[in-house]
């Protein structure tokens, strides 16, 4: 126990029973140990090593192994894993050639293993925190001193322990496999790395879900819907398995390969920890600084993803229409981000104010890294824009240098149908994206504004209503791209008119790459208003970039240096400040 | 409006301390301005009819809910601003039970030990503690699903007990539970006073509390109507605010209740005359309303005997903390 938990505990002991107080009378620890029946040295050993876990792992792992539904899955999983490898192997007989079966049987064991990976094992970790709710147990969790993160990291390792669990029954068989040949050591990697990653990020989504499900009959509204898309990720497994077992993977192409694969598994990894993150937030106390992790989540996921869209398009010698795609998208993320992130309450606790930093420019760094919708929206704008001047700045150094890059080396000579972009190109489409983007940005945060100002409730803006506003826009803009594609491409074969002028890709599709004048134009009718807003916006985030610290609780103060006190000097310091100390034991000494 | 303590608490620090406490959920004001302090090793009891405002008031004590205004400390420390300081301090016990499944006794206290960052020898050395004042010793291992109600009881208590909290929130902690069963929760908390931890205990079993509580704050409607020891809102002079409803019962006449062998209701018209007040007849028992002194009694006791009337009884009725509760609140709800 810390010096911080003895402090917090009072002094006497509960009559008729030995003293409660965290240094206690622990003499006869031992005995009691050994005095327990069921405690063995290997209990104890584990109870040690427990110490150092998560108490909500180590609650969740009891449970699990306890409960039917992991005995029920354990027990199916190991019979149709022997059914499936009965299967696989009938069609062996002597001398037939057992090469064609290893990617056939690891094609159906990581099938197999998609049941608890993708389907049972988000689905229990959801209904570990939904059911929390639902029995009122989490209100007794969030009032001990742990952390909300550690919280749901506790839940997380739990699922992952399953996993591995789960994995390492396989792992036989999957070995299996490669003795068979036919999978080389690379797919079984891919495979497994695969299977973790994949489950990792859903168990993060069914966290999440759980911890906006705040009322039973939302709890089951959300569990349908995880369900359906658990389903849909499943298929999405098994296609993902059939394609690590049968895809050719020339050696030669590997590095591209990689290169193309990195893109998602990023994004996956960066958005399951943003969703980490998020329901950390959810759960934690009003007061608490619930914003700045999801803002730096947010900051290093857009920061990955720019620099993989930067190593992707030079493999790919800077094809402009990736290009384009590439940093549209990257915008309209931060557009649906942006406006989920304004949707924060804009007062500040006195708790989170304590912890600014002292200096001015300290401050105006770090508050756009605070909450507020204001400090949310200077934020991602300026994000938006510094990565679009790095992106901006990268192009035209690359086609104005003519920086060597071998790209047959990188892409296995698939690049021969690319062509590259030039700086005007670059810097213009950059410039639309951005204009765009500031466009409807504005617009959301503006009737946010107005709603709160309307409202006058305690959370002006919740959060389903930006990601509403932010479906809105995309709807509006990127719809005819995204739901009718043959519309959309036939439309930009056959002509561009005003009607589309709040189609973000097409207009600068048309106004970039063939030089339309009116597309130019109509680009223009958007910047304008964009200005008015933008400084409408700023005026109205400004008044929030000027936030004071505020002073530390006498009260705080005084345990602090009791705390201190204690550290430095033990549990029988003298009711000295710590500089009364100093100065004695450094009689004549100038600080 | 705030309310001094029986007891000389002038040098110690609020062990609780609510300071215009407001709540509201939509239109309807939960906690309305509640103000009060309780000190070191005292035992408050939170008296009030459903819905008026006392779990939530022990939800924003326990860090479970924040006031629109004003502020909840647990020994100097705001519940809003210092959540974790106050949560190292606390033991919350609220009125519902959450169990888990597949976990025993022993387990589910032993979790709450780890959360609460115990580790190690403390953790076993707090978690024997525990059992052992709770006496759950004989049902460590079994599943906690399968518990009586108030085996329950004192799990919940292990539980807020668990990281030897200075203050303790109980919620209803006798509800439901047999008459034994209350008595050793009586004494749990007694023992737990008597070892220097605050207690803010809500119940509806008033005599329960009457006995336990060395000061009681009765709420209605969100709004304190009066804090004091026992005895002094049993004697109507308590501190009383005028928030809601002033209630002024100083000035009420005493309650005598007198018992007569026969002739009840000639006694009964008597009297009624005699004091131009309603008696109550029950029996052979008389109970009216007599405002005057010791001695303005011994004379109406007196010409009762020189009437002719055969009294056995004469004395003043002992109001409990419920015939209080009844007079001080009006039943209302919101």
């Amino acid at each position: 126990m810390s010096s911080e938990d003895n402090d917090s505990t009072s002094t006497g002991p509960i009559p008729g029973t030995v003293s409660m107080s965290g240094t206690a009378d622990v003499s006869n620890v031992g005995e009691f140990l050994v005095a327990r029946e069921a405690t063995t040295k290997f209990d104890s050993w584990l109870d040690r090593i427990s110490d150092f876990c998560s108490s909500i792992l180590v609650k969740e792992t009891r449970q699990a192994i306890k409960s039917r539904q992991f005995f029920l899955t354990f027990m199916v999983l190991l019979s149709v894993v022997i059914v499936w490898t009965f299967f696989a192997l009938s069609p062996a007989r002597d001398g037939y050639e057992v090469d064609s079966l290893g990617a056939f049987m690891l094609c159906g064991f990581l099938w197999i293993l998609g049941l608890p990976l993708v389907l049972i094992i988000p689905y229990t970790t959801y209904r570990s925190l939904a059911q929390e709710y639902e029995d009122g147990t989490i209100d007794m969790v969030l009032i001990t001193t742990m952390k909300p993160y550690q919280i749901i990291a506790g839940k997380l390792g739990s699922a992952m322990l399953q996993v591995l669990i789960y994995m390492a029954v396989l792992a036989p068989c999957i070995s299996f496999c490669y003795l068979l040949r036919g999978v080389d050591i690379s797919q079984i990697y891919y495979s497994i790395g695969g299977g973790l990653i994949v489950s990792f990020g859903l168990c993060c989504l069914a966290i999440a879900l759980a911890s906006a499900a705040d009322s039973t009959r939302l709890v089951q509204v959300i569990a349908v819907f995880l369900i359906l898309g658990l389903l849909f990720c499943g298929w999405m497994w098994c296609l993902l398995a059939w394609g690590i077992c049968f895809a050719p993977m020339p050696a030669n192409q590997r590095p591209l390969i990689n290169l193309m694969l990195a893109g998602p598994f990023l994004a996956w990894i960066s958005t399951a920890i943003i969703l980490f993150f998020a329901a950390s937030a959810k759960i934690a106390f009003s007061s608490s600084n619930r914003s700045t992790m999801i803002r730096v989540g947010v900051t290093v996921q857009v920061v990955v993803f720019f620099g993989w869209l930067l190593a992707a398009m030079a493999a790919f010698g800077f094809n402009k229409h990736a290009f384009m795609s590439g940093s549209c998208f990257a915008m309209q993320y931060l557009l649906l981000a942006g406006s989920m992130m304004i949707a924060c309450h804009p007062g500040m606790s006195p708790r989170v104010r304590r912890s600014l930093p002292t200096t001015a420019f300290q401050r105006s760094l770090y508050s756009l890294y605070m909450p507020g919708p204001g400090r949310a929206f200077l934020f991602v704008v300026g994000l938006a824009f510094g990565l679009s001047s790095i992106m901006a700045i990268v192009a035209v150094a690359y086609s104005l240098f003519d920086i060597p890059f071998d790209v047959a080396n990188v892409s296995g000579g698939m690049n021969a149908t690319f062509t590259g972009i030039d700086a005007q190109f670059s810097v213009c489409s950059i410039v639309a994206n951005f204009v765009y983007f500031l466009f409807f940005f504005c617009i959301v945060f503006l009737i946010s504004r107005v709603y709160a100002w309307r409202s006058q409730t305690r959370n002006p803006f919740v959060i389903e209503m930006g990601i509403c506003a932010a479906l809105l826009v995309f709807l509006a803009t990127m719809g005819s791209y995204a739901i009718a594609p043959n519309v959309f491409w036939d439309s930009m074969r056959n002509g561009f008119d005003i009607s589309q002028i709040f189609n973000w890709y097409r207009v600068q599709y048309t106004a970039v790459d063939r030089n339309i004048g009116d597309a130019s134009i109509y680009l223009m009718l958007i910047g304008v208003p964009t200005l008015v807003m933008l400084f409408i916006c700023l005026r109205l985030s400004a008044s929030e970039l000027t936030i004071a610290a505020t002073t530390v609780p006498e009260r705080v103060r005084e345990e602090d240096d009791e705390l201190k006190r204690e550290r430095l000097w033990g549990h029988d310091a003298d009711e000295e400040t710590i500089d009364e100390i100093f100065a004695a034991v450094r009689p004549g000494q100038d600080s | 409006m705030n309310f001094s303590p029986s007891k000389n608490h002038s040098t110690s620090r609020p062990a609780i301390e609510f300071d215009q406490l407001v709540r509201t959920f939509g239109k309807t004001v939960a906690v309305n301005k509640v103000s009060f302090k309780v000190y070191p090793g005292e035992v408050f009891g939170f008296i009030g009819p459903n819905g008026a405002g006392k779990t939530t008031s022990m939800k924003i004590l326990s860090t479970l809910d924040t006031p629109d205004s004003g502020s909840a400390k647990v020994d100097g420390f705001c519940s809003v601003n210092d959540p974790e300081r106050v949560r190292r301090r606390l033991g919350y016990m609220p009125d519902g039970f959450g169990a888990y499944s597949n976990v025993t006794c022993e387990e589910y206290l032993d979790f709450f030990a780890r959360s609460y960052g115990l580790r190690g020898k403390d953790r076993i050395s707090s978690l024997r503690n525990v059992m052992g004042f709770t006496q759950l010793d004989q049902i460590a291992q079994k599943p906690i699903t399968g518990l009586s109600k108030g085996m329950k009881q004192r799990l919940c208590l292990g539980r807020a007990l668990i990281h030897n909290p200075k203050v303790l929130v109980l919620d209803e902690p006798a509800a439901g539970l047999d008459p034994r069963a209350r008595i050793e929760l009586r004494e749990m908390i007694t023992a737990l006073a008597d070892d220097g931890k605050s207690l803010l205990i809500s119940s509806h079993i008033l005599t329960e509390l009457a006995e336990m509580c060395d000061r009681v704050a009765i709420i209605e409607q969100g709004g304190l109507l009066a804090v004091g020891s026992v005895e002094e809102i049993l004697s109507g002079e308590q501190h009383q605010t005028t928030e809601i409803g002033s209630v002024d019962v100083s000035t009420e006449a005493g309650q005598l209740v007198m018992q007569v062998v026969r002739d009840g209701a000639a006694v009964k018209l008597w009297l009624e005359e005699k004091l131009a007040a309603p008696v109550r007849l029950s029996g052979n028992n008389l109970q009216f309303a007599f405002a005057g002194s010791l001695e303005e009694q011994s004379v109406l006791l007196r010409e009762l005997i020189e009437n002719g009337f055969a009294v056995i009884s004469f004395a003043n009725k002992q109001r409990s903390l419920e015939d209080a509760f009844l007079h001080v609140t009006k039943g209302r709800v919101q």
